[in-house]
């Protein structure tokens, strides 16, 4: 079963003359424990297409439905809880609260959910396969930039999301920290059945993921099948 | 008198109530259980900030845990028997090569020079028969779970000396030089039987396609991982082949010449994943290629 199913979606921007297009017709189905590369120049869509699947703006066209649910016809607040619980964000630029430490951080999302207990033998697993568990008590001011970046997908799988959205995770980070970034991404994707959909504009980074898309104007190619993908 | 009355009356409805609330709530989780045992569709959740929301909310991930697990199965029975009707295919050859060679030697006119030609070609075949037999063994056994992956620190150092004395011969055979540029030795997270695999492999590969030159080892450590890159002047690979390498029996246009299974380099990704590093490659057709092993550091 597809886990998010994107049905002919268009977004314009502005009215009239200054209308423009970012995503024209897109289709798209990922299956779940999918880990899928976003590949696209800026200005070609990728963020924007992001922002649908996350419910971060309001789509022109089409439906954007995730886990059977289509996210348009959710309330303000419905459609908040349902990001809390089923989506996690890692961003380019982290994030972090800047007042709480890196435990704190992570368990952010848990705490938002009034009935939820934070299972913190959950918590020092994660943090540890992440590699941050001995920087817990450290303040995200504290921390190297890729150790701020494992602290965000940390807290990005806290809430155990059917959904991981990635935007540009690396794009703050020199090559080499982006490598290991990744890498952890990559593994705890697996070790926790991870859908991972992660927006990128590099291709060595994008190579590390079971499937690439590639977005040029608002539409989708996949990349290694010729054929586009819109209908 | 009045007051006590008053008070009981509350007190029993709002008892009532409790007891209501409570049998409803039971209801509705006894409903949703019983569709999630017959794996019928569960009920829609309502998204708001009630307990049975989230609880309607993790039954509902129990249930896609349940379907996600059923669909890999599905897939790895798909995969065996793709795997088996591949096997087969890649046995044709030497056993057919085999049965030939075995039909020459039984004929009486043959020459003491061509039969010891001919058995030398016999063991060939019959090796790479050993050979094939051998990697699809290690490749169901690591796809089927069955190998408890031993992930220990230990130093690398050992494990790439190990790699490139194994693959020596064969180097210098084609007047390869292999150039381990010098590191101190790191402890990493890894499996040295298995991750030796991946660099006989990887070693392997760069030596086969490559008809001379220099075959560089180097070592670079990041924050959380360490990667040995394996850097070869051979044929090197397309753009359009470079997303496809890493799949279960994929061979390239250019490759086709070359002896090989397709099973190398999807065997080392999928061991390389077990030890929670990973697999990358850099390559120009014409001018070579750069494998890099990622490994965690402890």
């Amino acid at each position: 079963m597809a886990l998010v199913n994107i049905r002919n979606l268009s977004k314009n921007y502005g009215k009239g003359e200054n209308e423009v297009k970012a995503l024209k017709h897109v289709n798209l189905e990922i299956n779940q424990g999918e880990f899928v590369a976003l590949l696209g120049t800026s200005g070609s869509g990728k963020s924007t297409l992001l922002h649908m699947i996350g419910g971060l703006d309001v789509v022109t066209e089409g439906e954007v439905v995730i886990d059977g649910h289509n996210i348009a016809k959710l309330s303000r607040k419905e459609l908040a809880i349902f990001r809390r619980r089923k989506i996690g964000f890692v961003f380019q630029n982290y994030s972090l609260m800047p007042v709480l430490n890196v435990y704190d951080n992570v368990a952010l999302p848990v705490s938002f959910d009034k009935n939820r207990h934070i299972d913190h033998a959950y918590m020092e697993r994660l943090l540890k396969d992440l590699k941050i568990w001995d920087k817990r008590m450290k303040y995200p001011s504290e921390l190297s930039g890729g150790q701020q970046q494992r602290a965000a997908i940390a807290r990005a799988l806290a809430n155990k999301p059917a959904l991981i959205l990635a935007d540009e995770p690396t794009g703050n980070l020199d090559s080499k920290t982006a490598n290991d970034v990744i890498g952890l991404l990559k593994a705890s994707g697996k070790q926790y059945n991870q859908t991972i959909l992660m927006v990128t504009h590099n291709e060595v980074i994008a190579q590390n993921c079971d499937r690439i898309i590639c977005i040029e104007d608002g539409i989708l190619y996949e990349k290694g099948k010729g054929g586009g993908l819109h209908a | 008198m009045i007051f006590v009355s008053v008070w009981a009356v509350t007190v029993t409805i709002l008892l009532l109530l409790f007891v209501l609330r409570n049998r409803i709530i039971y209801r509705k989780i006894n409903r949703i259980l019983e569709q999630l045992i017959e794996g019928r569709k569960i009920d829609d959740i309502p998204f708001n900030e009630s307990e049975l929301s989230l609880f309607y909310h993790q039954i509902k991930m129990i249930s896609h845990k349940l379907d996600f697990e059923i669909g890999r199965a599905d897939l790895e029975k798909e995969q065996i028997k793709q795997l088996i009707s591949n096997i087969s295919h890649q046995l044709k050859t030497p056993l057919a090569n085999v049965m030939m060679y075995e039909e020459l030697l039984g004929s009486n006119d043959l020459t003491k020079e061509q039969q010891s030609n001919f058995l030398h070609k016999l063991k060939t075949q019959t090796e790479k028969i050993d050979w094939l037999l051998e990697s699809l063994f290690k490749m169901s056994k690591l796809e089927q779970n069955v190998i408890e992956f031993d992930v220990k620190k230990e130093g690398i150092k050992k494990t790439l000396r190990n790699a490139v004395s194994a693959v020596f011969e064969k180097a210098e055979e084609k007047n390869i030089d292999i150039h381990v540029m010098e590191f101190e030795d790191v402890v990493l997270l890894h499996n040295p039987k298995w991750t030796l695999e991946v660099f006989v492999n990887l070693l392997e590969n760069a030596i086969k396609y490559t008809s001379f030159g220099l075959i560089e080892i180097s070592f670079e450590q990041l924050e959380t991982y360490s990667i040995v890159h394996i850097k070869d002047n051979g044929i090197g690979i397309s753009k359009e082949d470079i997303p496809h390498i890493f799949e279960r029996f994929y061979r390239s246009k250019n490759a086709e010449q070359t002896e090989g299974s397709g099973i190398g380099l999807y065997l080392s990704k999928m061991i390389l994943e077990k030890e929670k590093g990973y697999l990358t490659v850099k390559s120009e057709l014409g001018k070579g290629s750069v494998f890099s092993v990622f490994l965690q550091n402890c």
